[in-house]
């Protein structure tokens, strides 16, 4: 999940080599947390969380495929 | 991404000969005109035209690359034919990928949605052509599920031109909606609308009075995916 999660937001920000992704599990629940370059934060969250919203479900259609319930949280 | 610097006369005959060196279409090119050519005193003391130009992605090769590598990351091997339509770039991705599509097809309007805020951000760094919406379907998905909202589309439109009572249909996605807009707009006698709040927003398929039918009203949507939806 971790993977996806880099190649997805890399294309998307100014900074690919500023993002990083941590993967947490318990059981089938993934946690990602993923942190960008600050003045990538807007392009990662889109107007009115868009983007954000798109990126988790396109991350569930991917976790959904072994049963797992995937979390993704951006931070600071 | 590649990129080379001619020196000539002028910019444009720098930017012709960046077009034999790259050997892509000038619309690929994203040219910088580094050195303005200035005539010299009698021959001497001035300088040729000096510009860059870096070749760009074609918005079809990207669109490609990216799909590819995003199932590669998970694995997977994508066929992707990417065709131009009229106002759209039409990605069809094809192998075995149920598990992504699922049900509701949420997933592959949220896929959607990615592909065109990445392809606008990478339109901004210069590193693929601007274009049009990018709208994707993978293993048939919209293709079937347009073709059933079509039918359904087309039994309520008949069914509300003999009752002459509008019809609401069950809620539906902003591209599930466009389906249904499109299908029935040159329906005559008929007049779609959307109407209430997202989830809950949903076609109505009403028949028009008589004095109404010679301009019917028509309600385009954009399709999901798309650089401002409007709703």
């Amino acid at each position: 999940m971790k993977n996806i999660l880099l190649y997805l937001t890399q294309a998307l920000v100014q900074h690919p080599d500023q993002v990083t992704v941590e993967e947490r599990r318990d059981g089938n629940r993934v946690t990602l947390e993923l942190r960008v370059h600050p003045d990538d934060m807007g392009r990662v969250i889109g107007r009115q969380g868009r983007v954000a919203k798109s990126l988790r479900t396109v991350l569930q259609a991917f976790a959904g495929r072994h049963g797992d319930r995937v979390r993704m949280d951006i931070l600071e | 991404m590649r990129s080379a610097e001619a020196r000539a006369k002028t910019v444009e005959a720098a930017k012709e000969d960046l077009v034999g060196i790259l050997g892509v279409a000038e619309s690929l090119i994203r040219f910088e005109v580094l050195e303005e050519p200035k005539p010299g005193l009698m021959g001497l003391g001035g300088h040729m035209a000096l510009v860059r130009g870096t070749a760009i992605a074609a918005r079809a090769e990207w669109v490609k690359g990216y799909l590819k590598g995003l199932f590669q990351t998970s694995g997977d091997e994508a066929v992707v034919v990417v065709r131009q339509e009229e106002d759209r770039l039409q990605v069809s991705v094809s192998g075995d990928f149920e598990w992504f599509t699922g049900i509701t097809g949420e997933s592959l309007d949220a896929l959607q949605r990615v592909v065109n805020s990445t392809a606008q951000q990478a339109e901004g760094r210069g590193e693929v052509e601007p274009g049009d919406l990018i709208t994707i379907d993978i293993g048939r998905w919209r293709e079937r599920r347009y073709e059933q909202l079509e039918k359904e589309a087309l039994e309520l439109a008949a069914q509300a031109k003999a009752s002459g009572e509008a019809i609401p249909m069950k809620p539906m996605s902003a591209s599930d909606r466009r389906a249904v807009h499109i299908a029935l707009r040159d329906y005559p006698g008929i007049a779609t609308t959307s109407e209430g709040e997202e989830p809950a927003r949903r076609v109505v398929v009403r028949p028009l009075a008589s004095d109404e039918q010679a301009s019917s009203p028509e309600r385009q949507e954009m399709p999901e995916g798309g650089p401002e939806p409007h709703e």
